[in-house]
């Protein structure tokens, strides 16, 4: 703006840096006291199963073959490349191949499921301004399931784009559900009801699919990804589910904003001059993107994307900029933490730990219902 | 106190051929042509033409049902018309890109909606959002802008509170400081003062009027209450059923037959002091 500004309307010095000004104080102890727990699960997590250790054993195990590799490195005898795709090799201890081999692997899948469920609701939730939206409930997962399972059945060869056939899945359900929801409009309740008619109808699929499995094997396994579990996640699904949760997050942090103008209504976003339904179309292909990369690896893991948003939105306020990040943290929190609850409750048996997400969640859901006054509007 | 233009209108007044003021005035901003508009089979609006004079405040007046939101949501492009064109500043509104025509015309609905948890000043920044790319972050322009419309619409000590905490009144005043934001050349408002106390109608009809005389802003009101638009409009729409009954100076259009004919009721139509004052007395 040049001279014909006002003198008094000059932006006033104090006015905060604008890139961190949105970083306030229950943003950051939200973050700091999910990294915590994040990493104190982690460890237990680590440390504890049929090969137990103790949690300093673990620890050690975990940092001595980084270094080790990183020692090499830096006098020269390896290339950071090579430090990486021999470091399996470089393991000589049971207990760092344990830590490192078997149950690292998961605790970082559950991390990254953790916060692309989140997100995934976060998104879903600011689109259709709706705090019941979640990618379960809006039958998101089941769509992406039963591409999955499709997929294993007919295609096994091409299980290297399970979260792409996740992604068409997902975004087939979610068009469904909103094309039955839609009348000149849709409602918080609408949208739940069709996503629960949607999700019913795949789940049905989904089942009859394992009277066609060759085996039971298959089926178990396919019992295992419609209840969402963790077990035998390994450094591949790591490297499968990486490079999609690095794109969701990455677009979702950018397009903070944007969720922040639709959160004013459709009719105020577009007096703003957003092109609403394109902006809505792409963010909830983000949303789909991200809820499909975590069932890829992790299969239907039920109410974390909405449990965590709305958990979130509760501390730091409904900044989008804010919510985002704190879902990045507290959604791996909550996935690791149950996740230890699956493996450990009943040791040896493990549970799947959709089971406990959703024995938690249920619950949550519950008391969001008798709490509020006005269920769904966000 | 100095003028609050922007540069776009700055730029065009000086292009015009006979300086300032008069170049805005008299030239229609903003018309709509032929109007074909429903929202289904039966149009509500069938082949209606009107013309909203640039820097002027404009009230569109009717009954309940007389389709005045249909018609200013065509004209603000939130309704496309099953017929005929919406022409702003010479060009088809079609053709403006979507933050391009957000730029030139705004617009408050009726009902604003918006989470509880932001605050004043986060609601009006948000005003910018046409006039910032998708990766740009705030600039002083916006700053500034956002500072004006903090000043313009008093909401300076409403600032850092949040809008789920104020009454119906300031948070009116806070989503028309939004709208102020987004320094556009016109502005409409659907029902700015309905539901609001006395005090704080008279304050949104205050922050209008100073809009209009200090940037020329071209301003069009829907209104229910016709007191205010005898007050505060210099051209008056009365619409019955879809058509343009009357248009005018307030004083040529409110009149005592208008008033039965259109609205039902008689009322007494004065001139107190060079202020039309209108009084309804009984339904007809």
């Amino acid at each position: 703006m040049s001279d014909s500004v006002h003198p008094s309307t000059e932006p006033t010095p104090e006015t905060p840096d604008e890139r961190t000004s949105w970083i306030d104080l229950p943003l950051v102890k939200l973050v700091v006291s999910s990294l915590l727990v994040t990493i104190v699960a982690g460890l237990i997590q680590v440390s504890l199963g049929s090969y137990s250790m103790t949690v300093g054993e673990a620890w050690f195990a975990l940092v001595e073959p980084a270094t080790g590799q990183a020692k090499r490195v830096l006098a020269g005898e390896i290339t950071p490349w090579t430090a990486v795709t021999d470091f399996t090799e470089s393991l000589e201890a049971t207990e760092q191949i344990v830590v490192w081999d078997v149950r690292l692997p998961r605790v970082l899948v559950a991390i990254f499921v953790g916060m692309n469920l989140a997100i995934s609701g976060a998104i879903f939730q600011a689109v259709t301004r709706n705090e019941l939206a979640s990618p379960f409930i809006l039958g998101v997962s089941s769509g992406a399931g039963l591409a999955i399972l499709l997929t294993l059945v007919a295609f096994a060869s091409l299980a290297v784009y399970l979260p792409l056939f996740a992604a068409v899945g997902g975004m087939i359900a979610f068009l469904l559900v909103y094309a039955i929801a839609w009348k000149g409009g849709t409602s918080p309740v609408r949208l739940v009801l069709a996503g629960v008619i949607v999700g019913t109808v795949f789940s049905s699929i989904q089942t009859a699919l394992f009277l066609f499995a060759p085996d039971v094997g298959v089926v178990q396994s396919a019992i295992q990804w419609t209840t969402g579990s963790l077990v035998g996640a390994d450094w591949g699904q790591v490297r499968l589910v990486l490079p999609w949760t690095v794109l969701a997050v990455g677009l979702s942090l950018v397009a903070s904003r944007q969720l922040n103008v639709l959160l004013l209504g459709e009719q105020t976003a577009s007096a703003l001059g957003m092109s609403v339904e394109r902006v809505r179309f792409a963010l909830a292909s983000v949303a789909v993107l991200a809820a499909a990369a975590s069932v890829a690896v992790a299969g239907i893991v039920s109410f974390v994307g909405l449990i965590v948003p709305h958990v979130v939105r509760s501390v730091v306020g409904s900044d989008y900029k804010r919510v985002i990040v704190g879902c990045l943290f507290v959604g791996p929190a909550l996935m690791v933490v149950a996740d230890v609850g699956a493996r450990l409750a009943l040791s040896p048996t493990q549970l799947p730990v959709g089971i406990i997400t959703g024995l938690v969640g249920g619950p949550y859901f519950l008391y969001l219902m008798r709490k509020k006054r006005n269920l769904g509007d966000i | 106190m100095t003028e609050l233009t922007h540069p776009d209108r700055q730029e065009r007044e000086s292009n015009a051929p006979d300086g300032n003021e008069p170049s805005l005035e008299g030239r229609p901003a903003l018309r709509g042509e032929n109007l074909v508009l429903g929202y289904g089979d039966e149009p509500i609006v069938d082949g209606e033409s009107l013309e909203i004079p640039a820097g002027e405040i404009t009230a569109i007046v009717g009954p309940n049902g007389s389709a005045k939101s249909t018609l200013l949501r065509a004209l603000a492009r939130q309704l496309e018309p099953d017929a005929g064109t919406v022409v702003l500043d010479g060009r088809d509104v079609t053709e403006f890109g979507d933050k391009a025509f957000a730029r030139t015309l705004g617009l408050l609905s009726q009902e604003s909606v918006s989470p509880d948890s932001v605050t004043v000043e986060e609601l009006i920044y948000h005003g910018r959002y046409p006039h910032r790319g998708f990766f740009e972050p705030v600039g002083d322009d916006d700053r500034a802008a956002v500072e004006r419309a903090i000043e313009l619409a008093g909401v300076e000590d409403l600032r850092d509170r949040e809008v789920g905490a104020l009454s119906g009144g300031q948070r009116q005043l806070a989503w028309i400081a939004m709208a102020l934001a987004q320094e556009t050349d016109v502005l409409l408002l659907d029902e700015p003062t309905t539901f609001l106390d006395l005090r704080h109608q008279l304050m949104v009809m205050d922050v209008v009027e100073r809009l209009n005389e200090e940037s020329k802003t071209t301003i069009v009101l829907v209104v229910h209450d016709i007191g205010q638009a005898a007050r505060h409009a210099k051209h008056v729409i009365a619409l019955q059923e879809g058509t343009v009954y009357a248009r005018g100076p307030p004083a040529e259009v409110l009149t005592e037959e208008l008033l039965a004919d259109v609205f039902g009721v008689e009322a007494t139509v004065e001139t107190v002091d060079g202020q039309l004052r209108v009084l309804a007395d009984r339904p007809l």
